[in-house]
């Protein structure tokens, strides 16, 4: 399968703090592509880069084997785009924005915008500022389908929305555009969402792109390694693989990407009274994986000082 | 495609250029004697564009039109994220923003030249007032009209550009205004007005293409 999205060594700084660094990912043709990362881990500027909507620093991007900063109008028709926060024109009515989408694009595909519609119980004489979040994310969703593209591009597109909808949305979502030979990229920072609907993703740590593998290879690949010791535990030797750890009390969890036999060496050498292995779902392992270094908040700290004055 | 973009501009400054209309209507009116609203007082007894008092009033209205409509143009669609929507139509972004500066300049040429035409051609009904009328006469402030434009575009370019600071990113704005009181200052050189204009209206455009093209959105 030819890749659709190609990005090299794509970097991004504002205010000389680098928000996306050195990305590079392939898009295969046909696949659906979950980007993940926290808030403000620079998944809408790694979009918008390859749509060619900001100017990287360094790097650059293909896509539909097209510079992105160079797309011809024929090539932009491919690609379907829903932007963060689902921008339209307010005044607009829905048949208005329909009427605006359409004259641009000649494979329309009206019947389809119809049957959205009715799907989701909107008319097209509704003003689209008396909508609410959920129904614009619907409009949005179907004008960009209703252009019939070979790539669909959707930045956070359930962001917003309350849970109800969000299901709802991602179940008409995947119904409607996973068609045969479409490729989706689509980012999120709600892991059910994903897992869901992608086959692959990547997942941004402050810019950098961590992981890039199929869906269930991440969910597999990463394990929570509970140590429990009957001492304070000993310093931990670096080792390949090691995501994160976290020391509370006696215990050490050890958060691993990749755990093999070597790492289980590893965690007996250090003696501990009982090595538990913990298998994580999705949520768990994105959770994990992207929170990076652990701090006690100051409240608890309060709150245990309050509970030892009260028993004084 | 063109209509759908012009339709759109044409909804979203509508109210500009009807509350703009609404003013030059009064000012006409008034400058001809008439009474359009209970508050507006007639001021006839001048002589058609040789005293100051239409020329005035019509910059006093014309500026707060063309910034309102470069700034409309331009803010709204970074204040609403819209220009994540426009710009990924499948169209070369130069003629969407071509297609936005085309649908605001006519727009502005159209409403202030109505008053103008309109206060011209009761100048040059005879009977209507006590003083001579040559259409020469009104070079001055078709002049001014023609001039104006180049604050529209300082004022488009002031919206689209991005900056730090407020005041900085006003600069294409307080330039095309410094720009247009130069160009009118100097009675000597008023052949090469025109001119001088477009030169400035072509810069403007220039510059407005080529952030549209670079900057981020």
């Amino acid at each position: 399968m030819p890749d659709v999205i190609v990005t090299h060594r794509l970097t991004k700084f504002y205010s000389r703090r680098p928000v996306v660094n050195a990305l590079d990912v392939r898009v295969p043709q046909g696949s659906v592509y979950g980007l993940l990362g926290r808030n403000a881990a620079g998944k809408s500027t790694a979009i918008k880069m390859m749509l060619g909507m900001v100017h990287p620093d360094y790097g650059r991007v293909e896509v539909l084997g097209e510079d992105a900063f160079c797309l011809r109008p024929e090539t932009r028709a491919r690609i379907g785009y829903l932007a963060e926060g689902h921008p339209l024109y307010r005044w607009m009515t829905v048949g208005e924005a329909v009427r605006f989408g359409r004259a641009f694009y000649p494979r329309w595909n009206d019947v389809l915008l119809g049957q959205i519609l009715d799907h989701f119980g909107l008319s097209r004489r509704m003003k689209i500022r008396r909508l609410s979040n959920g129904q614009r994310a619907q409009v949005s969703l179907a004008l960009v389908v209703a252009a019939d593209p070979e790539l669909l591009i959707l930045d956070d597109p359930t962001i917003g929305l309350d849970t109800v909808v969000r299901r709802d949305f991602l179940e008409s979502m995947i119904q409607i555009i996973q068609r045969r030979g479409r490729t989706i990229l689509f980012s999120s920072h709600i892991l059910a969402d994903v897992e869901r609907v992608a086959d692959r993703i990547g997942i941004l740590v402050d810019g950098v792109l961590r992981v890039d593998c199929p869906t269930d290879r991440f969910r597999d690949s990463i394990r929570k390694v509970v140590l429990e010791f009957t001492r304070e535990p000993p310093a931990l030797p670096a080792c390949s693989g090691l995501v994160s750890s976290w020391q509370v009390g006696r215990r050490l969890e050890l958060i691993v990407a990749g755990y093999t036999e070597e790492h289980r060496r590893l965690a007996e050498s250090l003696a501990p009274r009982s090595i538990e292995v913990v298998e994580l779902s999705l949520e768990d392992a994105f959770i994990d994986y992207t929170r990076g270094p652990r701090r006690p908040l100051p409240l608890f700290a309060e709150e245990e000082t309050n509970v030892e004055s009260r028993a004084l | 495609m063109w209509r759908a973009v012009l339709y759109k501009e044409l909804r979203e400054t509508a109210w500009i250029a009807g509350l703009a209309l609404l003013a030059y209507l009064n000012l006409v009116a008034g400058h001809m004697g008439l009474r359009l609203f209970p508050w507006s007082g007639g001021q006839s007894g001048e002589i058609p564009f040789v005293e100051a008092a239409f020329l005035s009033s019509f910059v006093f209205i014309s500026v707060p039109l063309v910034i309102a409509l470069g700034l409309r143009q331009s803010t709204a669609e970074s204040i609403r994220g819209t220009w994540l929507f426009l710009l990924h139509r499948p169209a070369e972004p130069w003629k969407l923003v071509g297609l936005k500066l085309t649908t605001g300049t006519v727009l502005y040429l159209v409403c202030a030249a109505l008053p103008i035409a309109i206060f011209a051609w009761w100048a040059a009904t005879p009977g209507t007032h006590a003083s001579p009328f040559d259409w020469s006469m009104t070079w001055s402030t078709w002049s001014v009209w023609f001039s104006l434009s180049a604050m529209y575009l300082g004022a488009f370019l002031a919206g689209i550009r991005p900056a730090h600071w407020f005041g900085s990113r006003l600069l294409p704005l307080a330039a095309a205004g410094l720009l247009v009181m130069l160009i009118e200052g100097p009675p000597w050189w008023w052949l090469l007005r025109p001119a001088i204009v477009l030169l400035v209206d072509a810069w403007l455009i220039a510059c407005i293409l080529y952030v549209a093209r670079t900057r981020d959105y």
